[in-house]
């Protein structure tokens, strides 16, 4: 049996703070379960939130995409005709513009031709006076010039007659003095054949006319000459 | 008395074949029964053979083959000291020819010598004579009508 009266305060104290302990505990992990589910229940229903959106965003992704294909549709159709507009309007256009310029140019061609043809006939009036000024300056120069050049020419070919005459003069004097020392040496050459010749033939008929008393006699005669000059 | 002997040499020819029968005789001098002239020998060499002996009788050393042969080399000496004149002549030499210079260098000069002789033809007639001193006198006939020629040669143009 249990007797109060063995309990001190401290005991009790003990006891008390177990049981506000365990309380707490307990109250702790109730209220964090809760706290738990709670967040639980927020993170589904944030999650479904999204997939709503999602949902949606799609389906008017969707109708944007259709609605905007549509649009491009009507656009490209509405171009296309535009531009056929445009076409058969640019070609009639491009025509008139073409005509009027043709018709311009025509015009300005025809003016600037007009315009070319008198400058043109004036420029050649003007060159025909110059030509006819310069043919009358060359006339009147040319007919001093030639006076000049005639009395130039006239000297020049009566110097060089002189010139030749004296030239011709010279070398027929140079080829007769040639010819005549032609003439001297190929004589003296002829004279010379001539000397050998007599000279050969004397040789020839002297030296077989001695018989062999004449050559003994020759040679004794040598001999005398060598002893008198002391040779021998 | 060996001037005789010398006298039978006018041409070198001749003084080379007295000098190689010389030298013949020397070395077979004291052979028995050795005869010096063959049946072949020039007249020349006969002659020169019969004037040797003479010489030797005259000596009268024909029996002292010493002093034969002293004598011989005495000669010997003699003969291959003799001095030389080149002759040029325009025709080969006979032997009436060598005789008579032989006869005329014998007459006329008072030395002997003998005639070392070439022929030839284009001189002509005459002679060219060098020295053995080396001097060069040309009295060819050629020479004498190349020497007529240049003097009449103004004549002749």
């Amino acid at each position: 049996m249990i007797n109060l009266s063995d309990f001190t305060t401290l005991d009790i104290f003990l006891a008390w703070l177990v049981i506000v302990s365990t309380t707490l505990f307990l109250w702790a992990t109730y209220t964090l379960r809760n706290t738990n589910q709670r967040i639980k229940d927020i993170k589904d229903q944030e999650e479904k939130k999204w997939k709503d959106l999602e949902d949606k965003a799609q389906r008017d992704y969707q109708e944007i995409l259709q609605s905007a294909n549509k649009k491009a549709q009507e656009i490209i159709l509405r171009a296309t005709e535009v531009r056929q507009e445009g076409v058969m309007g640019f070609q009639d256009s491009a025509q008139k513009m073409f005509e009027a310029q043709k018709e311009a140019i025509k015009q300005i061609s025809l003016a600037l031709s007009n315009k070319y043809e008198t400058e043109l006939k004036k420029i050649n009036e003007e060159h025909i006076k110059l030509l006819i000024n310069i043919y009358k300056d060359i006339e009147t120069s040319a007919k001093s010039d030639f006076t000049k050049y005639k009395d130039i020419i006239q000297k020049q070919t009566f110097d060089a007659e002189r010139i030749a005459e004296q030239k011709i003069k010279e070398e027929y004097e140079k080829l007769e003095s040639e010819i005549k020392e032609l003439r001297q040496k190929k004589l003296n050459e002829l004279n010379s054949e001539i000397d050998n010749i007599i000279l050969n033939v004397s040789k020839e008929v002297i030296g077989k006319s001695l018989d062999l008393s004449a050559h003994e006699n020759l040679i004794i005669e040598a001999l005398e000459k060598a002893k008198k000059e002391k040779v021998i | 008395m060996e001037q005789n002997i010398l006298n039978l040499i006018n041409t070198s020819e001749e003084k080379e074949e007295f000098i190689n029968f010389l030298e013949g005789l020397l070395e077979n001098i004291y052979k028995e029964h050795f005869q010096p002239i063959a049946k072949d020998s020039s007249m020349l060499v006969k002659n020169f053979w019969d004037c040797l002996n003479l010489q030797i009788a005259q000596r009268k050393i024909t029996n002292n083959k010493e002093e034969i042969e002293k004598f011989l080399n005495s000669l010997l000496q003699e003969i291959r000291k003799l001095s030389s004149v080149k002759l040029t002549i325009a025709l080969s030499p006979t032997d009436e020819l060598i005789n008579a210079i032989g006869k005329w260098a014998q007459k006329n000069l008072s030395q002997k010598i003998i005639f070392d002789i070439e022929v030839d033809k284009k001189i002509l007639g005459g002679a060219i004579i060098i020295s053995d001193e080396g001097r060069f006198m040309d009295y060819s006939l050629r020479r004498k009508i190349d020497y007529v020629f240049s003097m009449k040669e103004p004549v002749l143009r």
